[in-house]
């Protein structure tokens, strides 16, 4: 019996011991698998966050070194007037009583404002004065002094994340622009609308427990996701073509005085968009202080008429069909009896015969009227449509339009003679751009994409655009033939001689279309003054496409008005010519006629 | 026998004690081990927020310098740095630059060599339509010589 009683007082406290364990065990089993819901604790001491992630960095070309925008906290200052607290001593001298002017006289040298604005705002009586804005700063320096003072000075401290655009203005209407609320901001145009999704990021969120004294019990965390940053988005665009780009442009529209304009330059040998300028431009950090016109990309959002740069594709279709060769002599005669209603060639006179070749060097209507009769308004509009004329080209930003390329059956007999030069048919400045990157391109039209690629946080490529091949409109034999015959364009006795590029053989065609208002048809003063050309022309690197709106038709000099240039030889071959010259030294590309330097370069 | 049987008693009330005595040592010491490793895990846990909270501060101050370097370096910020200071740099053109080949010599069909030879009396005429039609074969121009 005593044995018995031994053994159990032995083995007695193991046992509970042993029983404490598995108990514990279970209940850990249990906590693990979620089978017990734990009773809340009081709210008080209770707490859920959500953490704003970081929207996701856009860069050019050049990587995430040169971001084009990107998300940074920064402080924001508000001033509560009644909650300075006059009681205290002064800061500079102890013996002296803490002032308004010297609370003023800290915030101003801090924020780098004026000592009145902070006073005004300490004078303010009335709604909203107790919340005024001061000012966002980005300096953590000035943060430091002023956040240690700030219940004395009556300054409330909040930290936001918002969008900069460390260039500017540069690029505005392809980046976009965001809503002005810091912390929900949205995409609400260009890239940062149409990468909203993945630019956006994902929020995180904190669940725990914090003690009486407010602090939080960091082991007693509940729910602890971190935010994850949004995407990084990498654009094809190289920073400093398009700043040469804009500045061209912006020099360009000073000098004709034209309302707007806009620039693409492509990558003839793959369909990238180097760089895509509009004028006039915005701030994307201000966007709402801009009229709302000056917000579209009318590079891609404005339908227009091009005008004469539309006589290539006609060459190409006419070449492709075998109605002509280069050398094809054409009659010139007005009146001919065999086609009906033909443009003008607005008063100038030609030899009795011209070949199609000089058609396009001078931009004779009347040839490219009888070539587009020729074809037949089913023939032009399939080689339009196949040039990617009327369809919207797929590149990567919101607002894009298609064109208006109407159905062949609809064209009467006036347009059939009008569409070949580029009358009755609208483009937007992407689909010619890319209908002359597949005449560049040896016949093969590139879809233009504008984005490189989409990397998240970990640096998983989530999207990746390169070449793609959308159609093949003309023979490469034909594309190369009319690639030279427009070498012609850019020379002495051509439409655009200020286009020529020292060193580099240049493919061109000017543009001089009238801007047709609904009623009143075709203004004789407003145009669309464009130049598109092909550099090298001999082994294409780069489209570039120039095109002003309205430039001022008549200019006054003395006591009288002149006409002034409105053309797109004069005014926008120039610009032309600044951006390739400073485009081929970039890049690096060999000049493919070194022997032939002007004389007045000599 | 009556003493043995004491002797026996006194040894296992001794045992029991010992016994007892040990379970509540190493249980206090569980307890305290218990006490000090909860005590250390929430210190721990409070450095670690500490740590954390410095490091999204180092990484907010981090990205807002990357931003001020960013709107330093842009192409007018450089250009008007480099016009404050008078100094009018471009980059060369294709007619300032000689390019040699790795043996040396200089390679064929620059610009700049072109001109110096020009210069010296030595033009070499040669025009764009030329070049792009010796590199290319011509169009089989089907179409003949027609008059419209």
């Amino acid at each position: 019996m005593s044995g018995w009683k031994e053994k159990v007082h032995f083995w007695l406290p193991f046992a509970v011991l042993a029983l404490g364990a598995c108990g514990l065990c279970v209940r850990l089993v249990m906590l693990h698998l979620d089978m017990i819901t734990a009773k809340p604790p009081p709210n008080k001491y209770t707490f859920t966050r959500d953490v704003l992630a970081l929207r996701g960095p856009i860069c050019g070309a050049a990587g995430p070194d040169y971001p084009l925008a990107c998300s940074v906290k920064i402080w924001e200052y508000r001033l509560d007037p009644k909650a300075i607290n006059l009681k205290r001593k002064s800061f500079v001298d102890k013996t002296k009583p803490f002032t308004y002017s010297e609370a003023a006289k800290i915030i101003a040298e801090q924020l780098d404002l004026p000592v009145g604005k902070v006073l005004d705002a300490y004078a303010r009586r009335g709604a909203g004065s107790r919340n005024t804005l001061l000012a966002t700063s980005m300096d953590s320096a000035s943060n430091k002094v002023l956040a240690p003072k700030a219940a004395d000075l009556g300054l409330k401290i909040e930290e936001k994340n918002i969008r900069r655009y460390p260039q500017g203005k540069r690029l505005s209407h392809v980046l976009g622009f965001v809503t002005l609320d810091p912390n929900a901001s949205v995409g609400n145009a260009g890239i940062e609308m149409r990468y909203e999704t993945l630019l956006k990021g994902r929020p995180g969120r904190v669940k725990g427990t914090r003690t009486a004294i407010g602090r939080e019990v960091r082991i007693r965390r509940g729910v602890d996701v971190d935010p994850q940053t949004g995407c990084t988005v990498q654009l094809t665009i190289d920073h400093n073509i398009q700043y040469e780009v804009e500045k061209a442009l912006a020099a360009g529209v000073a000098s004709n005085g034209a309302q707007s304009a806009w620039c693409v330059v492509l990558n003839a040998k793959s369909g990238a968009v180097l760089a895509m300028a509009v004028l006039p431009d915005f701030e994307p950090e201000h966007f709402n202080k801009f009229p709302t016109n000056d917000l579209r990309n009318c590079a891609i959002s404005i339908n227009y008429e091009p005008g004469s740069v539309m006589k290539c594709i006609t060459a190409c279709a006419a070449l492709n069909e075998r109605i002509a060769g280069p050398d094809t002599l054409v009659n010139t005669a007005h009146n001919d009896p065999r086609y009906y209603r033909l443009p003008t060639d607005h008063g100038h006179k030609w030899d009795a015969f011209m070949t199609v070749r000089d058609a396009i060097v001078h931009s004779s209507n009347i040839v490219f009227g009888k070539l587009g009769v020729d074809l037949g308004p089913k023939r032009l509009r399939r080689y339009m449509a196949e040039f990617g004329l009327g369809q919207k080209t797929g590149i990567q930003l919101p607002g894009e339009e298609r064109g208006e390329l109407p159905p062949a059956e609809k064209w009467d007999k006036v347009k059939w003679s009008r569409a070949p030069i580029g009358q009755g048919v609208s483009v937007t400045g992407i689909q010619l751009a890319a209908a002359y990157g597949a005449i560049a391109n040896d016949g093969e039209l590139l879809r233009p994409y504008i984005v490189e690629s989409v990397t998240d946080a970990d640096g998983q490529v989530i999207e990746h655009h390169e070449k793609e091949v959308v159609g093949h409109p003309c023979r490469p034999e034909v594309a190369r033939e009319v690639r030279k015959m427009m070498l012609g364009v850019a020379k002495k006795g051509g439409t655009a001689r200020r286009a020529a590029v020292r060193g580099y053989s240049v493919a061109g065609k000017t543009g001089t279309a009238q801007i047709a208002y609904p009623g009143s048809g075709y203004s004789g003063t407003d145009y669309h003054a464009s130049f598109v050309g092909i550099i090298p022309a001999s082994r294409p690197e780069v489209v570039i496409l120039v095109t002003y709106r309205k430039p001022a038709f008549c200019r006054r000099r003395g006591e009288r008005y002149e006409i002034f240039n409105h053309q797109g030889g004069t005014c926008a071959a120039p610009t032309f010519r600044q951006i390739a010259q400073y485009t081929m030294r970039y890049l690096e590309v060999e000049p493919d006629i070194p022997d032939e330097i002007p004389e007045e370069d000599d | 026998m009556k003493r043995n049987r004491r002797v026996k008693r006194q040894s296992h009330f001794a045992l029991n004690t010992m016994h007892l005595a040990a379970l509540v040592v190493s249980a206090f010491i569980v307890l305290m081990a218990y006490w000090w490793l909860d005590t250390r895990c929430g210190a721990i846990a409070q450095d670690i927020g500490s740590a954390e909270k410095v490091l999204a501060k180092l990484d907010a101050e981090l990205d807002r310098e990357a931003m001020k370097w960013n709107e330093l370096k842009t192409p007018e910020r450089l250009e008007a740095a480099l016009a404050q200071h008078g100094l009018d740099m471009h980059n060369p053109g294709p007619d300032q630059v000689i390019k040699m080949n790795a043996d040396g010599k200089v390679a064929p069909r620059q610009m700049s060599v072109v001109r110096a030879q020009r210069r010296n009396g030595s033009p070499v005429s040669r025009t764009a339509q030329d070049t792009t039609s010796k590199r290319e074969p011509s169009l089989k121009r089907s179409a003949r010589r027609v008059v419209r």
